[in-house]
C-alpha cells in the first residue's frame, strides 16, 4: 500500500542514516582525544584536519541532518498510513526531499573542506563559507515543503471525512510539523537577514547577540522537533507493540497541543549568560520552561500506564512484575524502552539546566553534552533505531537481518550511554570541565578528571560498537535475498477508552492563535529592543582553524 | 462512564512515577547543594 510514500520514506531514512554513520564515527575519536590519544594528525591525509572540524561534522550530521531526514520521512509515512490516504501532492513531497539533499550537499562540502568549522550552532562572529549557511537554510526550507505536503494531505482527508476525529498519529505528526514551521522562523531570519549577507561580504558586520537570540528562538523548539516524533511512536505505536492500549488518548492529544504552545517561548533558557538579555525575560522563559514539566510528566504516566496494560495482558502480575512480561525479545520495543529510561534522566538534567542559578554551574561544561546525549542521542536516536527495526523491513519488504544483533545493539547503546553520560555529567558539575575543548592538551586539565574521562571514553567506544551493530543490521536487511512472507503493518495503538476525545482536542485554531500570542508576549518586546538597538559591528572571524 | 469491572488503576505506573519524582528531587537537589557549596550565586 502507498508504494510512492514507501519509496520516499526509504530515501529520507537512507540519507539520514548515511549522515549519522559519518557523523557518528567522529564520536569515539573525540572521546579518545580527551584521554590523550590524539588521532587527528594521522587522519589529515583523509581530509580530517582537526578535532574542531570533526566536532562540526559530528554536530551537523547527527543533530541536524540525521534527525531532520529521519523525522520528515517518518512523519510523512505516519501521516499517510494513519489517515489511510495517499499524499495529495506527492511531487511536492519529493521536491522537499530534493531540496533537502541539495542543501545537505551545499552545507557538507565546505564542512568537509574545513571552511565551515564553526560547530553546529554556528555562533557569529565565527564565520563559515556562505555555502554552509545557504545549505542549512535549504535543508530547513525542504523540511517546510515536506510539511506542506503533509498539511495538504491532511486537509484533503478532513474534507473527505467531515465530522470524523483525526486519528491520533496523524494529528500528532501534523502538530509537530506545524510547530516546526513556526519555530524555524527564528533561524530563517537569522540566516537571511544577518548571517548570509555578512558571510557573502555584502555587509561588514553582524550583531552576535541578536543572531544568538534568533538562533535559540529555533534552537529550543528544535529539540522538541526531534523528540515529538519519538513521542508519536511511544504513544501511538509502542502500546500496540507490547499488546496494550493507549491509557488515555485525550491526554496524549492534549500533550501534543501543549508542546505546540510551549516549545517556542522558552528559548532564552539557552541564553541565561547572555548579557544582552535582561534578567526579567530570562525569568519569564525559565517559568515557561518549568511549565513544560506538565506535559512531560503526563507523558511519563500515560506511556508507562499503557505498557502496564500490555504487560498485564501478557500475564504479568504484582506491582512491577508486568515489566518482565513485556516483549523484551522484540528489538523495536527494547530499543524504545531503553531510550525512554535514558531520556528520563535527560529530563532531570534538563530541569537542572533550566534552573536559572543552577545553570551558572553547568553552562558550557561537559554536563551539557552529557544532557543532550541522553535526550537527542538516546531518547530520540535509540527510539529511531527501534522504529527502524520494523520500518526498514517494511520499506524494503525484507525481514530484519538479525533480531539478536538488534537486541545487542539496543543494550550496548544503553550501557555505553550510561557510562558516557555519567562521566560527562560529573565532569561538568563537580569539576567545571569545559565542553567543546581538546581536553587532551588543555594545560588546566586536572588529573582528577582522568577517571571520569576514561569512563566517558569507554562509553563512547561501546557506543561506536553499538552503531556498527545497527548498520550491520540495516545493510543486512536491505541487501538480504529473502522477501517478507506477509506485509508488516504500521503498529497503531488503540485507545483504552473507545469514546472519541473532546472536540477541542481536534481543533487547530485556538491552539495556533494561543501559540502565536504567547510567542509575541515572550519574545516581542525583547526582539523590538534588540532590533532597535541593532549593532552590526562585529567582523567575521574565519581564519581560526 | 460505565466502568469495566476488571479495570484496575495502573498501580505499577503510580509506583514508578513516584520513584521518578523522588529521583528528580534527589538529583536536582544534589546539583543545588553543589551550587550552595560554592557560595550560591552571591560569592
Ligand atoms: C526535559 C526537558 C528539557 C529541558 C528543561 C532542557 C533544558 C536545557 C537547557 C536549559 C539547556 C541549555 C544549557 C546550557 O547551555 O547552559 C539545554 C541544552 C541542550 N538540550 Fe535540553 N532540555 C530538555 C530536553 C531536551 C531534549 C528533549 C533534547 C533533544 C531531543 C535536548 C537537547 C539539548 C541540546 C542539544 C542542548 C545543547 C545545545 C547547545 O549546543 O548549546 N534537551 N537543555
Ligand atoms: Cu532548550
Amino acid at each position: 500500500m502507498y508504494a510512492s510514500v514507501k519509496k520516499l520514506t526509504g530515501w529520507y531514512l537512507g540519507v539520514g542514516m548515511v549522515a549519522l554513520f559519518i557523523g557518528g564515527a567522529m564520536g569515539p575519536l573525540q572521546k579518545l582525544e580527551h584521554v590523550g590519544i590524539n588521532v587527528y594528525p594521522a587522519l589529515q591525509n583523509v581530509g580530517l584536519n582537526s578535532y574542531y572540524q570533526g566536532l562540526t561534522i559530528h554536530g551537523v550530521l547527527n543533530a541536524l541532518v540525521w534527525t531532520t531526514f529521519f523525522i520528515v520521512g517518518f512523519l510523512t509515512f505516519a501521516t499517510v498510513n494513519s489517515l489511510e490516504r495517499d499524499l495529495t501532492h506527492p511531487k511536492l513531497n519529493w521536491a522537499s526531499f530534493y531540496i533537502m539533499v541539495i542543501g545537505l550537499v551545499m552545507a557538507a562540502v565546505p564542512v568537509l573542506l574545513n571552511t565551515a568549522t564553526v560547530l553546529f550552532t554556528f555562533y557569529p562572529p565565527l564565520q563559515a563559507s556562505p555555502f554552509y549557511y545557504m545549505g542549512l537554510t535549504l535543508v530547513v526550507v525542504g523540511s517546510w515543503v515536506g510539511g506542506w505536503g503533509m498539511f495538504l494531505t491532511y486537509y484533503a482527508w478532513r474534507k473527505e471525512n467531515p465530522g470524523v476525529q483525526t486519528p491520533f498519529i496523524a494529528l500528532a505528526s501534523n502538530i509537530t510539523m506545524a510547530m516546526w514551521q513556526i519555530a524555524t522562523l527564528g533561524i530563517a531570519t537569522e540566516m537571511l537577514w544577518l548571517i548570509i549577507p555578512w558571510s557573502l561580504g555584502w555587509v561588514d558586520g553582524i550583531d552576535p547577540q541578536l543572531a544568538r537570540t534568533f538562533f535559540w528562538f529555533t534552537g529550543h523548539p528544535i529539540v522538541y522537533f526531534w523528540l515529538l516524533p519519538a513521542y508519536v511512536s511511544w504513544y501511538g505505536m509502542v502500546p500496540k507493540q507490547v499488546g496494550g492500549k493507549l491509557f488515555s488518548e485525550p491526554l496524549a492529544r492534549l500533550v501534543f497541543w501543549l508542546f505546540l504552545l510551549l516549545s517556542i517561548p522558552v528559548g532564552l533558557h539557552h541564553q541565561y549568560l547572555d548579557p544582552s538579555v535582561p534578567a526579567g525575560w530570562k525569568i519569564v522563559h525559565a517559568v515557561l520552561t518549568y511549565s513544560l514539566f506538565i506535559p512531560s510528566l503526563l507523558t511519563a504516566f500515560n506511556i508507562i500506564a499503557s505498557m502496564e496494560i500490555g504487560g498485564r495482558a501478557r500475564g504479568g502480575t504484582g506491582l512491577l512484575g508486568w515489566i518482565r512480561a513485556l516483549p523484551w525479545d522484540n528489538p523495536s520495543f527494547t530499543a524504545q524502552n531503553l531510550a525512554m529510561i535514558l531520556f528520563a534522566f535527560g529530563g532531570i538534567g534538563g530541569l537542572t539546566n533550566a534552573s536559572y542559578n543552577l545553570n551558572l554551574v553547568i553552562h558550557n561544561t561537559m554536563w551539557i553534552p552529557g544532557h543532550f546525549h541522553l535526550t537527542v542521542g538516546s531518547g530520540v536516536t535509540l527510539t529511531f533505531f527501534g522504529i527502524a527495526y520494523w520500518l526498514v523491513p517494511k520499506l524494503a519488504n525484507k525481514p530484519l537481518f538479525s533480531n539478536k544483533v538488534a537486541l545487542w545493539q539496543a543494550w550496548t547503546w544503553f550501557a555505553g550511554m550510561l557510562l558516557m553520560s555519567n562521566g560527562l555529567h560529573i565532569l561538568g558539575l563537580n569539576f567545571g570541565s569545559p565542553r567543546r575543548t581538546m581536553l587532551g592538551v588543555a594545560p588546566y586539565a586536572s588529573s582528577d578528571w582522568q577517571p571520569l574521562l576514561i569512563e566517558a571514553a569507554l562509553g563512547g567506544i561501546i557506543l561506536g560498537v553499538s552503531g556498527l551493530l545497527f548498520y550491520t543490521n540495516m545493510l543486512g536487511t536491505v541487501f538480504s535475498k529473502k522477501t517478507l512472507t506477509e506485509e508488516i503493518e504500521m503498529p497503531v495503538a488503540e485507545p483504552l477508552d473507545p469514546h472519541p476525545a473532546p472536540a477541542w482536542l481536534d481543533t487547530w485554531r485556538p491552539w495556533v492563535v494561543a501559540t502565536v500570542v504567547l510567542i509575541l508576549v515572550s519574545y516581542g518586546p525583547l526582539l523590538v529592543n534588540l532590533i532597535s538597538n541593532l549593532n552590526l559591528t562585529s567582523p567575521g572571524f574565519n581564519a581560526l582553524w | 462512564m460505565e466502568k469495566d469491572k476488571k479495570y484496575k488503576a495502573p498501580q505499577g505506573t503510580v509506583a514508578l512515577v513516584i520513584l521518578y519524582v523522588i529521583l528528580i528531587i534527589a538529583l536536582w537537589g544534589s546539583a543545588y547543594l553543589t551550587m550552595l557549596a560554592r557560595g550560591g550565586t552571591i560569592g
